[in-house]
């Protein structure tokens, strides 16, 4: 069969790891079908992978969707994460193919919502390499079609300029974000039992607060029989030659199987107090949920509460101070 | 702890510019942000600018952070070249204009913000365009595949198969050395629903339409049939069983699977 190429794409070979991923993933599927659409998307994505990594965008090849062996098992994904900008989703093109086949019914529009683009990456009846074909943003997910024709995609040199402005708009937005904070998996317990990164830099309260302070923290869990888990982390916001450090801690209480409330408090770790103008804020995309200043001098924590927060919700933390500000995301 | 450890879910945004340059990146930069400012500021065309575009275009193939291309079917110049000329002419003649749009772009402030901060800005821009004049020379030569692993650019990987059409033994194989796969015992699981949570999980009034029906025909047909016929089939509402399916059953089996992973692996 014949190949639809369009006039920009660009023949990429793959790694050895790209090949025996691959072939790892498809073998865990329920069936040979499923396995080879698993096969071919782990191929995509690599692809993808090393082109953007090359063009010196940042990926996480790990952190995507079709990185997850259970959920891979069940839908079609094969995106690419972007830390920061969104993901990308990597639609493998088979020979005589002229249109790249969307699937817009296996992911919940919450998730849809990061996809920035799709790319098309063609195969060829020889596995020797894949091309990449080209691009097509994604602005609002609600609006995709099912396919997409090849000769309607935009070039990988527009792609580069588009995520280029999305990487600098998302950092003059302080709008980075590497990846959020799964709290939810905090409450299924598997933070001590998962090697997840992110996760090992949320400690036990006193592991850096010390005992004493951590006394503070019973206020988060009491009156209620509801399941929670507290955690902490070390902030260094460094200002020329002046380092803050901080505990954020972080209380999930479980109210039911659909609610839970987030208790988060600030509190100075190399001072007695918080510095004067630390700013301490919890937003999502309708607004402030909640924030606090330090106005007045002596002030040794200060709290957020975040109530009735719905799985799968996000929202985000940002602590700033003299113009220097860290941002974290959160799924609840 | 660390800076590092945190900086993993964290990110630190220094508004400020660091004052640890070294010296010969720092006397480029400077070089560098005066002859932006000569060329942005000039009259477009002009001698002036010109002059100053002319120095510019000279210093950036020696400026820290250029991207260096090494393969001898490749003449490094000729994407350089191209790249240069590329930001340097507009409509034809000499201009500032991607330079001006890349100071917007960025949202840089010319006469405020520190000059060192110009360089690095534009070099993570005019590498992306020098690597985009690479690939078309490859793609001119011949569609001659660019290898871009980075972490082991000599060594290039081999298919374990040949060809697309073996790929379907190769999975079968791969899937026999395992007892049952995760994604079968997973599959067996839904179909199951031991509990019912999945058959009891429907629109109001529409028992037929419940997630482990849509599952079987959304995620285990192969091809999936369309959500259309679905609500055809079931005498359902399309909008209804669309919603119902990607807000409801969606979230439902994405939570199902995810814990039916952590119990395999505990």
């Amino acid at each position: 069969m014949s190949s639809i190429d369009t006039f920009f794409s660009i023949p990429v070979k793959l790694n050895n790891q790209a090949y025996s991923d691959a072939k790892k993933f498809a073998g865990e599927q329920a069936t040979v079908e499923k396995g080879k659409q698993v096969y071919l998307n782990t191929l995509a994505v690599y692809a993808v992978d090393s082109y953007l990594k090359w063009m010196d965008f940042e990926t996480d090849i790990t952190q995507g969707d079709c990185w997850n062996p259970r959920i891979r098992a069940i839908s079609d994904v094969a995106d690419l994460v972007l830390p920061g900008i969104g993901k990308l989703e990597c639609r493998p093109v088979l020979p005589g193919e002229t249109t790249i086949h969307l699937p817009p019914d296996n992911l919940p529009p919450e998730l849809m919502s990061d996809r920035i683009g799709y790319i098309a990456v063609q195969f060829e009846e020889k596995l020797d390499k894949v091309n990449l074909l080209g691009f097509c943003p994604l602005d609002n997910s609600e609006d995709t079609g099912e396919e997409i024709k090849i000769s309607e995609l935009k070039s990988l040199e527009e792609m580069t300029e588009y995520l280029g402005d999305l990487e600098e708009k998302s950092l003059s937005q302080d709008r980075l974000y590497q990846m959020s904070v799964n709290l939810s998996q905090w409450l299924e317990g598997i933070i001590d039992n998962i090697d997840n990164h992110i996760d090992k830099a949320w400690k036990p309260v006193e592991e850096i607060l010390g005992i004493n302070k951590t006394q503070l923290m019973l206020t988060a869990r009491r009156g209620d029989n509801s399941s929670s888990v507290i955690r902490a982390t070390e902030i260094n916001l460094q200002r020329e030659d002046i380092v803050y450090s901080f505990a954020l801690v972080v209380a999930v209480i479980s109210k039911s199987s659909d609610k839970r409330d987030i208790c988060l408090q600030i509190h100075p770790l190399n001072q007695a107090y918080l510095p004067l103008n630390l700013k301490f804020v919890a937003s999502n995309e309708s607004g402030i949920l909640a924030q606090e200043e330090a106005k007045h001098r002596k002030r040794e924590w200060m709290q957020l509460n975040v109530k009735e927060g719905k799985p799968q919700e996000e929202f985000t933390v940002k602590i700033e101070i003299d113009g220097v500000i860290a941002i974290g995301k959160f799924l609840i | 702890m660390d800076t590092e450890s945190v900086c993993v879910s964290w990110v630190i945004l220094e508004k400020s510019t660091s004052s640890l340059v070294k010296m010969s990146t720092e006397n480029q930069d400077v070089q560098f942000y005066q002859l932006l400012v000569g060329v942005i500021k000039s009259a477009d065309g002009s001698r002036e600018q010109i002059n100053f575009m002319n120095n510019l275009l000279k210093l950036i193939p020696n400026l820290k952070g250029i991207y260096k291309h090494y393969d001898s079917c490749i003449d490094y110049q000729e994407p350089l070249n191209l790249a240069l000329t590329s930001i340097s002419i507009y409509n034809g003649n000499i201009s500032g204009y991607h330079f001006r749009k890349l100071i917007y772009s960025r949202q840089l402030d010319i006469d405020n913000d520190s000059p060192y901060i110009f360089r690095p800005k534009f070099i993570k821009w005019f590498n992306r365009i020098l690597k985009n004049k690479i690939t078309d020379i490859y793609r001119r030569q011949g569609n001659q595949p660019l290898f871009l692993d980075l972490d082991n650019p000599g060594v290039q990987g081999k298919p374990l198969i040949e060809t697309l059409s073996e790929i379907d033994k190769l999975v079968r194989e791969e899937q026999e050395k395992v007892n049952v796969p995760i994604g079968r015992q997973l599959w067996n699981y839904i179909e199951e629903d031991s509990e019912g949570i999945l058959r009891n999980c429907h629109p109001k009034n529409c028992s037929q339409a419940h997630c482990q029906e849509l599952a079987k025909r959304l995620l285990f047909k192969n091809p999936p049939d369309k959500l259309t016929h679905i609500a055809r089939d079931l005498n359902v509402n399309n909008q209804t069983l669309n919603s119902h399916w990607k807000r409801t059953c969606l979230p439902l089996l994405r939570s199902i699977a995810k814990q039916f992973g952590y119990r395999q692996d505990n």
